[in-house]
């Protein structure tokens, strides 16, 4: 069953059913309202769905979703603001002990996600919205889980960092499910290797031939037109 | 300007009616019946703002009642029938006492100008609205109706005490008149220099003392003598007029700053509504961290060296909060030292007085329920707990595993235990001590029982501090404070500790009963928290 998800009257997700693939990225499209960090919030138990649950088959296995399977990179970014960023991801290894690659530093992390030596030691409260988005993404480096939600990640990043982010997820994709909400149709088709669709509260996978269609824009703004979301 | 009061007035409207709707949606049961939509039935909210309108002005109106029941009638009637030589001068003292009260001191304290409300907030940061219309808009809505309940509450005062209507209308001209020039000086400071008046504590609380005292110590020394004559002389009334006119003219017109200046002091921190406080987390001010709090740590680094996961992080944030946490128990320790003195003095003073005060003061036990009441660290401790960790750690998964909620509520309920048994050891330390200076026998059951008693509510306030702040976990994102229960039971806990104040002196059953309830209490409270708080431990 798929999952369902109300707030009063309001059906946001009318049993959103999709089965992801591990070594993909999935880009999550939908309008503003349309429900892509509900449904984030339900896979990783930010919210209890009315009904119906994920499942992860891993060997041939099912089984519910537990937190250490997923990592959630939020829009907002939320981190303990008295700790300083190197404090945060020493703390964060320290936890995921007996599943990082011990052959990397705290530096090493750092050094990947290119902040500077003297901003790991700095108060997370004096970070800027990127660099607090940096930080989210250094703790699924770490602790690589099978899944990686993004709530619009990029979209706080100068060019620069956000074609680094891209290259990153790239490189780590083969080991992961990857699904990424954003509203930038050009990100999506850049970066996805599927795009699925959010509308009227279910999921879709659009064709994969679409996307390489000349009037795929076309074809997506008609899909989602058809939606009574507006905020 | 008609135009601008029915603006203002439609937004006042839509804010109480959606308020009202809110709260009503958030009741039990009612909440549930009402549909989402209810704020789309304009009619209905029309009603509702009109109702809540008018019961603010019915409000308003008893209000001056009781204000005036409180400062003036009860007591002149109080001076009165200690003095009767002030019989039959009630009305000059009325209008003396008024008009320090009133028309001097209130006009400091209170300015319409410069007050944050949630509807000004609206109409000029928001809404873009010209400053100087609203100011003059929102200064008719305020005083219009406040000096017409005023004039009937004088009328009949007048006309209960023996004064004129003349009387009456000159006074009431002069609290108009002078409320105008508090308005308008207020303005004027603010422009010269940037102060607003009405915010400094430091100067208005030495006024508020001087006009208090000027306003009823002549009378309480039985001296009557009122300057009332000349207040209501005709002369005072054309200088009255003459202040009225010229502040009046120089708020409408006079100062022309209103659309540069004004926004700058519409400051939250005001803000009169509680709500409004609150929804921007002034729960929370007192637990903000600062940059400082960091530097402590600097020069520790190293004991953090061998801590990992939880406890590393644990370690830094009781660090990062020294300031915040571990000073107000040396301002504690401090005091219970102060404390410890001033016996001393006493018994240098007044040795009989010492040894009795010695002997008695194992027996006093409920005392020391409210004492262990208010000196308990916990209470902040789980607010900077939520503010500067939870609320954004208890977003991740990893953060929110049964296991790991538990881990770390076990290290904090040591730590902060400690901070509270330090207090505790050393009331129970003093009191010891002093026995001893006063050669009080100490070495008894009683004396015991009553340092474990201590110790005990030490745990127990923290035990439920944290059970309350782990079990029903009230604060939300908006750091509002959601569950009722929460409420209820701190205000149960406050009573109960109050109560035990007022008892004064405790049985053997009373501090037998305090031992066996904290006992239980704090077994319960854990049994609880081990069991309920993995899934009630989240931001809601």
């Amino acid at each position: 069953m798929g999952i369902k998800k109300s707030f009063g009257s309001k059906s946001v997700l009318k049993d959103a059913t999709f089965r992801f693939e591990k070594g993909k990225i999935y880009g999550l499209l939908g309008r503003n309202g349309a429900g892509k960090t509900t449904l984030f919030n339900c896979l990783s138990d930010e919210l209890q769905a009315d009904e119906g649950r994920a499942i992860l088959i891993e060997d041939g296995q099912e089984r519910e979703i537990l937190s250490d399977d997923l990592s959630y990179v939020f829009s907002m970014p939320i981190l303990p603001e008295f700790l300083t960023g190197y404090e945060y991801i020493k703390f964060y290894m320290d936890i995921n002990e007996d599943r990082i690659d011990g052959s990397k530093t705290i530096d090493d992390y750092f050094d990947q996600m290119k902040i500077d030596k003297e901003d790991r030691h700095r108060l997370i409260k004096g970070y800027s919205h990127g660099m607090k988005n940096k930080v989210q993404m250094m703790c699924f480096l770490i602790s690589r889980p099978p899944i990686i939600l993004l709530d619009e990640p990029l979209t706080s990043f100068d060019i620069v960092v956000a074609l680094e982010i891209k290259k990153v997820l790239r490189e780590i994709k083969h080991d992961h499910i990857i699904i990424f909400s954003t509203h930038i149709l050009q990100l999506a088709t850049d970066l996805c290797d599927e795009i699925v669709i959010l509308s009227d509260g279910k999921l879709e996978q659009l064709d994969h031939d679409m996307l390489k269609s000349k009037d795929f824009e076309a074809k997506i703004i008609e899909m989602l037109k058809d939606e009574g979301n507006y905020d | 300007m008609i135009n601008t009061i029915k603006i203002i007035f439609n937004i006042m409207a839509s804010i109480n009616a959606n308020k009202f709707l809110y709260f009503l949606k958030r009741i039990w049961l009612i909440g549930k019946v009402i549909p989402d939509t209810i704020y789309s039935y304009l009619n209905v909210k029309g009603a509702i703002s009109i109702l809540v309108y008018i019961s603010t002005q019915i409000g308003k109106f008893f209000g001056k009642a009781i204000y005036l029941l409180i400062m003036v009638v009860l007591p002149i009637m109080g001076a009165r029938s200690l003095f009767p030589n002030l019989v039959g001068a009630e009305f000059d003292w009325a209008v003396q006492i008024l008009f320090i009260m009133n028309c001097l001191l209130g006009s400091i304290l209170d300015s319409q100008i410069f007050n944050v409300t949630n509807t000004k907030y609206v109409c000029i940061k928001y809404m873009n609205m010209n400053p100087r219309r609203y100011v003059l808009a929102a200064l008719i809505i305020k005083y219009v109706p406040f000096y017409i309940y005023y004039l009937i509450y004088f009328i009949i005062a007048a006309l209960a005490t023996g004064g004129t209507i003349i009387e009456v209308m000159i006074f009431w001209i002069a609290y108009i008149c002078f409320r105008l020039l508090g308005e308008a000086l207020q303005l004027y400071i603010y422009d010269r220099t940037e102060v607003i008046l009405c915010r400094k504590n430091l100067i208005l609380i030495p006024l508020a003392f001087l006009a208090f005292v000027a306003a009823y110590l002549p009378m309480y020394l039985g001296l009557n003598w009122t300057l009332t004559n000349i207040l209501l002389h005709p002369i005072s009334l054309i200088i009255y007029l003459a202040i009225g006119a010229i502040s009046l003219y120089y708020i409408m017109a006079g100062y022309k700053h209103y659309q540069k200046k004004l926004p700058k002091t519409l400051d939250t921190k005001y803000m009169f509504s509680e709500e409004m406080k609150k929804a921007r987390g002034a729960n929370f001010a007192d637990v903000k961290l600062k940059d400082k709090d960091l530097e402590y740590t600097n020069y520790r680094q190293e004991r953090f060296d061998n801590k990992k996961g939880y406890s590393y992080l644990n370690a830094l944030f009781f660090n990062r909060h020294h300031r915040l946490l571990v000073k107000p128990i040396y301002n504690r320790l401090i005091a219970v030292g102060i404390t410890f003195l001033i016996g001393v003095a006493i018994y240098l003073i007044n040795n009989d007085l010492a040894i009795i005060i010695s002997r008695l003061i194992t027996g006093r036990l409920p005392i020391f329920v409210f004492i262990m009441y208010l000196i308990t660290v916990a209470d902040k401790a789980c607010r900077a707990m939520f503010y500067n960790c939870d609320i954004s750690l208890l977003r991740y998964g990893f953060y929110r595993k049964p296991k790991t909620i538990i881990n770390n509520f076990n290290i904090r309920l040591i730590k902060i235990s400690i901070y509270n048994i330090i207090i505790g050891g050393s009331i129970c330390l003093a009191v010891i001590l002093f026995n001893i200076l006063c050669g009080t026998d100490w070495l008894n059951l009683d004396t015991l029982i009553f340092l474990i008693a201590i110790i005990l509510l030490a745990i127990f306030f923290t035990v439920h501090h944290l059970f309350l702040y782990y079990v029903f976990q009230p604060y939300t994102t908006d750091l509002n404070i959601k569950n009722p229960f929460f409420n209820v039971i701190n205000a149960v806990l406050y009573l109960f500790s109050w109560i035990c104040f007022q008892i004064r002196t405790g049985s053997v059953g009373f501090v037998i009963g305090i031992l066996i309830f904290t006992s239980l209490y704090i077994g319960v409270a854990l049994i609880l928290v081990y069991k309920l708080a993995p899934k009630s431990f989240r931001v809601k």
